[in-house]
């Protein structure tokens, strides 16, 4: 009887030993994620050409595009900007607007971009909150005036800057 | 060491300035632009009747009538030697005269031009050396005469044609 008792104990004791029996092992991990700043358009608009004018004004007929979208992403802060300028300024008498519209900031609407330069880039949407913002629509309007004369095909390359 | 730390954190501190600043990306779109040559011209309308009703005795020439109710207008970039012709669908008949003067701040007026045998092939310079630009309003100025001995004519309608040309 004493035998059987201490066998059925010896049991139990094993019994939660076997429930304890644990280990562990910890790792430390470093997450970080660095300032993001991304902007893309759709492609190129097509050729802005003026094409006609009414009699006794010296303003043209203006042309526009709004086939082109751009895209951001940024994480920086809640007041980035998007700035543009040409990489040339456009000769007097011609004149290029550009139109941004925005869902996470604002725009300044259509704004003259004839005289932007690198150095003198002009603000086109203010405010953007972080996170991102797609396909929004690129409105270009040119325009010119009758005593500017004719204007061959002439490349310009619009330069869209987001920054804080 | 607390001067270390504050080194450290220092250098730290600017280097995320430093990242602030320079912060941002760029997307870049190609245009093409362009101005085609544009010539355009236009009138207010049509002048009035210009019917001769009166004459002097002892004179074959009637006297003469005129209007200048009507304007014209016109737009060209092309260059600043473009001119402005005029001329009729049909010469008039011997005894008839009609003549056109065209008003002009952008070219040289031609003063009053004798159309009545100005054809399609053979349209008068009215205005010339026109420069760039727009010139709105200018006043159409159109004298008809007529001879005694022509007769008389009934209403008889004429298009006059201007074109703004280089």
């Amino acid at each position: 009887m004493k035998k059987l008792i201490a066998t059925l104990s010896l049991l139990g004791f094993a019994g939660v030993q076997t429930l304890l029996a644990q280990a562990t092992a910890t790792q430390s991990v470093t997450l970080a994620v660095n300032t993001v700043y991304k902007i893309a358009t759709s492609g190129n608009p097509s050729p802005l050409t003026i094409t006609t004018g009414t009699a006794g004004s010296d303003n043209l007929t203006s042309v526009s595009d709004a086939s082109t979208n751009y895209s951001i992403t940024q994480n920086y802060g809640n007041t980035v900007k998007i700035t543009a300028n040409l990489d040339a300024a456009l000769a007097a008498g011609y004149t290029l607007k550009l139109t941004l519209a925005s869902t996470k900031g604002t725009s300044a609407g259509s704004v003259d971009i004839s005289n932007a330069t690198s150095s003198s880039a002009v603000n086109m949407v203010t405010n953007i909150q972080r996170g991102a913002d797609a396909a929004q629509v690129i409105t270009y309007n040119f325009a010119a005036t009758a005593s500017a004369g004719t204007l061959s095909s002439l490349a310009k390359t619009v330069t869209l800057t987001l920054t804080n | 060491m607390k001067k270390t730390i504050i080194t450290l954190a220092l250098v730290a501190a600017s280097s995320l300035l430093v990242e602030s600043a320079v912060a941002q990306a760029t997307a870049t779109q190609n245009l093409n632009l362009a101005v085609n040559a544009i010539y355009k011209i236009s009138t207010s309308g049509n002048p009035g009747a210009l019917t001769i009703t009166t004459g002097t005795p002892g004179s074959d020439n009637l006297t003469s009538v005129t209007d200048n109710s009507t304007t014209y207008s016109i737009t060209q970039n092309y260059a600043n030697t473009v001119k402005i012709t005029a001329n009729l669908d049909a010469a008039l008949s011997s005894g008839y005269s009609l003549s056109i003067n065209l008003a002009s701040s952008k070219g040289t007026s031609a003063g009053a031009v004798d159309i009545s045998n100005a054809t399609s092939g053979s349209a008068l310079s009215v205005v010339t050396g026109i420069n760039r630009g727009a010139d709105a309003g200018q006043m159409i100025t159109y004298s008809f005469g007529a001879n005694a001995s022509a007769g008389t004519l009934s209403s008889t309608a004429k298009v006059v044609t201007l074109t703004l040309t280089n």
